[in-house]
């Protein structure tokens, strides 16, 4: 296998951009990916998109295709992926996979979308039956995604001792790290007692707590060696990158499933630390290692849980951690200096490719505003409904 | 016996001491699922052969939340008001479950029984859904 190189990455601003259409968006972020490396259309040799259910893709999920359509029609091949909101890294790992394969010398993985506004609902195309989760827990109970993260919560407060305040906190973290991003959707630092007193959507998770949807898109372009050497020390190379499913036994209540197998000695989110832990072996690094992480931090919860169940904490770990400034950029391992999901809203299969954008310009020393000094090592970690995980590692 | 139309077909039975959820069962490696399953998951097991299961009625709390806006179609009650949703430990299976408990006795570790509760009137008996309540009144 040969080794694959990061040359460009590229993104659209996250927000709401009702009169944008996703395709436009989407050659928003190639456009940006491929300035970054001084290439052209004319040198990518295929193109791997993260596919919606929620509009695009000519309604077929075909949205490397729409964007070729759109853009530049010469032969190179098309590759749509599913994965919910892990598809961006699904993406990333395909188009990783045909580079390191040889099929190809350089590849574009993007995602676009824009989001319904509101809770994101049951899609079109589910089988209304009995045996369909997604359509009992709508139909059924009405458990809208927030409710799950603030079961996780709740749990996490009686197994640990976590206390409102400290998820205030990992908040109050987290948005005063886009305080300094000029990518970032809300870039407004906030208070504890802001956070507090912003509405309960799920208790024990206030407003301030989850994130927010939006519209966005981000790509990649990723290389072989031969164009590497050409680019310099701006080509990052790719040490690890995973997709995984999940282990039977995770106790965890997954999105949209309305039922766990919980058994003993199975991780929680396994399909996430399954990715991350085949991503580790295939750089052949340890923790230590790792000089930041960008995580799914769909709420407060993910903050301190997943880099506990990523293996970089003990069990109830986070909170102290959090506490000492450790998660902080500054800190012994900055969590989401970008400013997470919960600073950018989260635009579903576009999410990873910008966690790993954010990789990339971190490592580089772009992260004007939110950089995290010295950083060689970088990783990524995404969970898409349906038991979608996915783990890139850059290094620099 | 339960009156009126369930919330979805097929998703509840009438079990040995009345009605309760609808699951699966491995023939093989005795896994219950829920909801119906037409295959076992479990990796150790080479199964196929799937049974028809009522869940148990009884469980413990193992979390939960108190959902405070009302979610999009397709849920729909009469007089909604914000209520609560759990997870449900029934042995070795964990389900998702509206729960009929008052808001201060929820707690982790509760007793929870399955209960059946009215989501829409109709002159055909209204639609029921499925949600628990504390085993014990308090």
């Amino acid at each position: 296998m040969g080794s694959v190189y990061l040359l460009g990455a590229g993104a659209h601003p996250w927000g709401k951009f009702p009169t944008t259409p996703q395709v436009a968006l989407a050659r928003h972020a190639i456009s940006e990916a491929l300035d970054d490396c001084g290439r052209s259309w004319r040198d990518v040799g295929g193109v791997v998109a993260a596919s919606s259910r929620f509009e695009g893709g000519m309604g077929w999920g075909l949205h490397a295709n729409e964007i070729l359509h759109n853009t530049c029609e010469r032969g190179i091949p098309c590759v749509n992926v599913g994965g919910a909101c892990a598809a961006g890294a699904i993406a990333f790992a395909t188009a990783h996979a045909m580079v390191a394969s040889g099929q190809c010398d350089l590849v574009v993985a993007v995602g676009a979308e824009r989001m319904p506004k509101g809770f994101i609902t049951r899609p079109p195309g589910g089988v209304n039956d009995a045996g369909d989760h997604d359509f009992i827990r709508w139909k059924g109970m009405g458990a809208t995604n927030p409710a799950y993260w603030a079961m996780e919560a709740r749990r996490r407060q009686h197994d640990h001792g976590t206390s409102a305040e400290t998820f205030a906190k990992a908040s109050v973290m987290v948005h005063a790290n886009a305080v300094g991003n000029r990518r970032a959707r809300y870039r407004k630092a906030c208070t504890v007692d802001e956070v507090l007193a912003s509405p309960l959507v799920a208790d024990p998770l206030h407003l301030l707590e989850i994130c927010a949807v939006s519209d966005g898109a981000a790509a990649v372009v990723l290389g072989s060696e031969k164009f590497a050497r050409q680019q310099g020390a701006r080509a990052l190379r790719v040490a690890g990158c995973a997709t995984a499913t999940g282990s039977f036994g995770d106790p965890a209540m997954r999105i949209p499933m309305v039922s766990s197998n919980p058994r003993e000695g199975v991780s929680h989110t396994s399909e996430v630390v399954n990715a991350a832990n085949r991503a580790f072996e295939m750089a052949g690094i340890g923790h230590d290692d790792v000089d930041f992480l960008e995580i799914a931090d769909n709420s407060v919860w993910q903050v301190l849980a997943w880099p506990e169940l990523l293996g970089f904490a003990e069990p109830g770990e986070a909170d102290l951690m959090l506490e000492n400034g450790d998660l902080a950029i500054g800190g012994k391992l900055p969590v989401n200096p970008s400013g997470g999901f919960l600073s950018f809203g989260e635009a579903t299969t576009a999410q990873a490719l910008l966690q790993i954008c954010e990789l990339a310009w971190q490592l580089r020393g772009e992260a004007e505003g939110h950089q995290v000094s010295n950083a060689k090592v970088a990783m990524s970690a995404v969970l898409g409904l349906g038991a979608n995980g996915g783990s890139i590692i850059l290094q620099k | 016996m339960l009156t009126g139309r369930p919330v979805i077909d097929g998703l509840f039975t009438d079990g040995p001491e009345g009605p309760a959820l609808l699951g699966s069962r491995c023939a093989t490696c005795d896994e219950l699922y829920f909801p119906q399953v037409i295959g076992c998951r479990n990796p150790d097991c080479a199964g196929t052969a799937i049974e028809p299961a009522p869940l148990p009625r009884t469980g413990v709390l193992f979390s939960y939340t108190w959902q405070g806006y009302q979610p999009p179609a397709p849920f729909k009650v009469e007089n909604w008001n914000p209520y609560a949703i759990g997870m449900v430990d029934l042995g070795g299976l964990r389900i998702l479950s509206r729960l009929d408990v008052p808001r201060e006795v929820l707690s982790i570790g509760l007793p929870v029984s399955l209960a059946f509760d009215e989501m829409a009137s109709g002159e055909d008996g209204g639609v029921h859904g499925y949600t628990f309540t504390a085993a014990e009144k308090v």
